[in-house]
């Protein structure tokens, strides 16, 4: 073989190795390297997360202190104020007492359910405080020589001096329910309002002012001294009469906020829960009380119960409605033979009760009053035989005997959920591109190439709103997509050693090949131009049942640029969207206990009991029929006078309006209800070209 | 006498001839210079300019053609790879150990048909440098010459063509930039061992006036 043909060979032997090398290269399937520039490389500066910032407020860790405001009304009391009536003041036969009565042995449910207060409160300090029918304004405070420089220390100085007893022990209440009505707890002007005796000495320290114990004593006597006197002028320091004022809304202008409050309140003391102003505007005095101390705006709870306790004396008045000869609401059961009273015959009423405190404290408390209450107070009391009746919708009501109930419902102000991108459960999802969590925050990435419009939804598990509170989703306001941030392409230079890029705050710039791309930051860029804004919040809805929020965003695709935009999703709840749960016993309706006094009722009770006054008074004895309750129905008139319906002493006053100004109180106002960041990467082809 | 006096004989002036060696070698080193000063020039000043950012991934992409190398490149692979759901750090890591890979890939690949090129040229060089038989030499170096420059041409087109294949036919866009950094050195490579063999060839075989021209 020639070298010539040795050389052919050796040639293609190493044309054959290059053909198959060259044929395993063709076989590579690469990395298109794209002509776009690698918008990777931006980076979004790091999102100052408000939205983690925002902390539910906690609860103080202070030790529990707690206030019973004990309702030292007349009507609480059973105490007949009218010197005038028929019916004596004291007497075997019109024995008094009302909710604290005692006859023998037995003594009212009310003091069981006031030692319940005191043992639930445990080792916490506990302060009675005595919230009558006398005032303390403060005019007559600054009269007695007690300053103060704001509302907030003449409220310390009332709490004071209507401060009963602190950390009392259980048989406190017995003396309350002295057979005795002259000068009792319940009496207006009683000697008992004062009891600075008690804090003498160490024991000041109890009180919130006790530098100035003496100049309360000089007061307090003072005010005792002006409603024993006869023809003085009490209309500064007393509330009887006052349709505006009763001893609840006392109570709440003047309650330590620090504390838990626990009122009892007659109902059939709140005598005007709204009206109107001298401009005819509505006004709802409750509400406006709450609102003005800022019960729920400090993020405290109401807890509010109805109990059916029994109750044995004379009312005085019930509601707005002045009885010159009281009603007879139970009596005690007379031996015929003997004369003489063998039992208490007490008849049902409702007593309210607040409690006001820390959401949790209030809780806790209720939870193991509710249980005490129930377990502790059993039996059945009233008339067994049918002794005692009286006339409901021109019917005999033959009242049978009754067990103590309650009935408990907790206001507080509701909150719709905050929703953020923090929320547990949070996800982001695109139609036309992918989603990944960078860093903190959601990024979704946008195909641009897509001809169909993206859209991009944002969910949330739905918070589950307490106590059967619903809210309405589709009156959510100020819904918005709002760019709070971008990065987008501003600019493409020639990518050559004399383009200068001006390196201000946020700019950065992509080489690719011979083209310089620059991105500018900018915040809030279309505050100016919304019209620009490529994305539209279009809704927030309920999906899967109620189960998933969720907010739908548009994204208008024409407007898109290449870069980063930071979205903040943003939707506020107002009070007016949250529906209350129903809440039968309280709210006007056939099982309600809530009544509502019209002004013709109260014109026929008071014209009929002045009836009674007019003429009974004529005879030596009481006619048998107004023994109890003004009796039985009869289609006889009483001298001319139609004998009307007895008013509803069994049924709360207002219990309905006082729910209404509660949860109207308790409504929030405009609040974050969605706040959600996320970024949102347009990977643009086309415009980056 | 006196015209022998070393005093009064005439200056001469001195003639500074340079060497054919030293010619050969100059020659040798400007032609073979020119390749790799054509892809520094072009990595150095063009690159930056007109290509950044289009570099393929050379790595996988050798590692996919040669399953022996996968393995010596699988970590040059991972960090030219393009992160998914990474940084912008990441990124950019990512795009700058691409481009450097290219670049280093570029230079081998040319590195290499540069030295098979001066190699083939040396070797025909050195296999005619003998003074025998000068005709027949003559005649057998031609043939020779033109044998090895086919040689040299293929081994050219070989590298070029696996640039190709495995790296330039997947950049996207790309132009007349791309062609003249990444193949204008083969040619100059060529063109180098043409001027080698014609200009700086043996002086056995070279004359004023022959196929083989003399420095």
């Amino acid at each position: 073989m020639t070298a010539r043909w040795k050389r052919l060979g050796l040639l293609l032997c190493l044309c054959t190795l290059l053909s198959l090398e060259g044929c395993a290269m063709l076989n590579v399937e690469g990395e298109i390297v794209s002509v776009k520039p690698a918008l990777q490389l931006l980076s979004m500066p790091p999102y100052e997360d408000v939205e983690a910032q925002a902390e539910e407020a906690k609860e103080a860790a202070a030790p529990l202190r707690i206030d019973l405001w004990l309702d030292a009304s007349q009507l609480m009391g059973g105490i007949n104020e009218s010197p005038d009536s028929l019916y004596p003041h004291t007497s075997r036969k019109y024995r008094q007492g009302g909710f604290h009565y005692r006859f023998d042995g037995q003594v009212g449910w009310y003091e069981q359910v006031l030692r319940t207060l005191l043992s639930v409160a445990g080792e916490s300090q506990t302060r009675l405080l005595r919230v009558g029918n006398e005032r303390l304004p403060d005019s007559f405070l600054q009269g007695m020589g007690l300053s103060f420089a704001d509302a907030e220390e003449a409220r310390s100085l009332r709490r004071d001096m209507l401060t009963y007893a602190v950390d009392p022990m259980p048989d406190i209440f017995e003396g309350f329910s002295s057979e005795s009505m002259e000068d009792s707890f319940y009496s207006l002007g009683s000697p008992q309002a004062n009891q600075t005796a008690r804090f003498s000495g160490k024991n000041a320290e109890l009180l919130e002012n006790p530098t100035k114990l003496s100049l309360m004593n000089d007061a307090l006597n003072a005010q005792i001294e002006a409603f024993d006197t006869e023809g003085a002028d009490l209309s500064a320091l007393s509330a009887v009469g006052d349709d505006l004022d009763s001893p609840l809304l006392y109570a709440l202008s003047n309650l330590d906020l620090s504390r838990l409050s626990v009122i009892t309140c007659d109902p059939a003391t709140l005598r005007k829960l709204s009206g109107n102003a001298a401009d005819g505007s509505p006004q709802a005095y409750l509400q406006q009380v709450l609102e003005e101390r800022g019960i729920f705006d400090r993020g405290l709870s109401v807890g509010l119960y109805a109990l059916q306790l029994d109750f044995l004396g004379e009312m005085t008045s019930f509601g707005a409605a002045d009885f010159s000869d009281p009603l007879i609401w139970g009596r005690l059961n007379y031996n015929s033979r003997s004369k003489s009273p063998d039992a208490a015959l007490p008849m049902p009423r409702i007593l309210l009760m607040l409690v006001i405190g820390g959401d949790s404290q209030v809780r806790s408390y209720t939870d193991t009053l509710t249980m005490l209450l129930s377990n502790n107070i059993t039996g059945l009391r009233g008339p067994q035989e049918g002794q005692l009746s009286y006339t409901r919708n021109g019917q005999t009501i033959t009242q049978q005997p009754f067990s103590f109930w309650l009935k408990y419902t907790e206001i507080k102000r509701p909150s719709a959920g905050y929703y953020t991108q923090h929320t547990q459960g949070a996800a982001l999802s695109v139609s036309n591109g992918t989603v990944t969590p960078e860093g903190e925050l959601f990024t979704a990435s946008l195909a641009t190439e897509e001809a169909s419009p993206s859209t991009l939804t944002f969910s949330w598990p739905a918070a589950s709103l307490p106590d059967g509170l619903s809210l309405d989703i589709s009156r959510l306001s100020n819904l918005k997509a709002e760019v709070i941030d971008s990065l987008l392409l501003s600019e493409v230079a020639a990518n050559s050693p004399n383009t200068i890029v001006t390196q201000t705050s946020g700019t950065q710039s992509i080489a690719l090949r011979d083209k310089l791309y620059l991105f500018k930051r900018q915040t809030t860029p279309f505050a100016k131009h919304p019209e620009q804004n490529p994305f539209t919040l279009s809704s927030v809805a309920l999906s899967n049942d109620g189960a998933v929020l969720e907010a739908t965003i548009e994204v208008n695709q024409a407007l898109l640029k290449p870069g980063y935009y930071r979205l903040r999703l943003s939707a506020d709840s107002v009070g007016e969207q949250f529906e209350w749960p129903e809440v039968s016993w309280a709210q006007d309706g056939g099982s309600s206990l809530s009544t509502v006094i019209t002004n013709e009722q109260i014109n026929e009770w008071e014209s009929f009991s002045a009836v009674l006054t007019r003429y009974a008074r004529a005879s030596s004895t009481i006619p048998r029929q107004f023994d109890h309750a003004w009796g039985g129905y009869t289609d006889k008139a009483y001298k001319g006078t139609v004998i009307p319906d007895f008013p509803p002493v069994y049924l709360a006053p207002h219990l309905s309006e006082l729910l209404s100004q509660l949860r109207t109180a308790a409504r929030p106002g405009t609040s974050p209800y969605l706040r959600c960041v996320f970024d949102v990467f347009v990977d643009a082809q086309e415009q980056a070209n | 006498m006196s015209s022998l006096s070393p005093v009064a004989r005439p200056k001469r002036r001195v003639r500074v001839h340079f060497s054919n060696r030293t010619k050969v070698l100059l020659c040798y080193l400007l032609s073979f210079a020119l390749p790799p000063l054509w892809l520094f020039l072009g990595i150095t000043l063009v690159y930056p300019y007109q290509l950044t950012g289009s570099a393929p991934t050379i790595a996988r992409n050798m590692g996919d053609a040669f399953p022996f190398l996968k393995s010596s490149l699988l970590t040059a692979a991972r960090l030219a790879a393009a992160p998914e759901a990474g940084s912008p750090a990441e990124w950019a890591a990512a795009l700058e150990a691409r481009d450097g890979q290219w670049i280093v890939f570029l230079a081998a690949a040319l590195g290499l048909a540069w030295a098979v090129t001066l190699l083939l040229q040396l070797v025909w060089r050195f296999s005619h440098s003998r003074a025998l038989d000068a005709a027949k030499n003559t005649r057998l170096a031609i043939a020779h010459y033109r044998w090895t420059l086919l040689l040299i041409v293929l081994c050219n087109l070989a590298v070029a063509a696996a640039l190709w294949l495995l790296g330039v036919r997947f950049v996207e866009g790309r132009g007349l930039w791309d062609y003249l950094v990444y193949f204008g050195a083969y040619p100059i490579n060529v063109l180098a061992a043409i001027l080698c063999f014609r200009l700086a060839a043996p002086p056995v075989l070279s004359g004023r006036h022959g196929f083989f021209k003399r420095l």
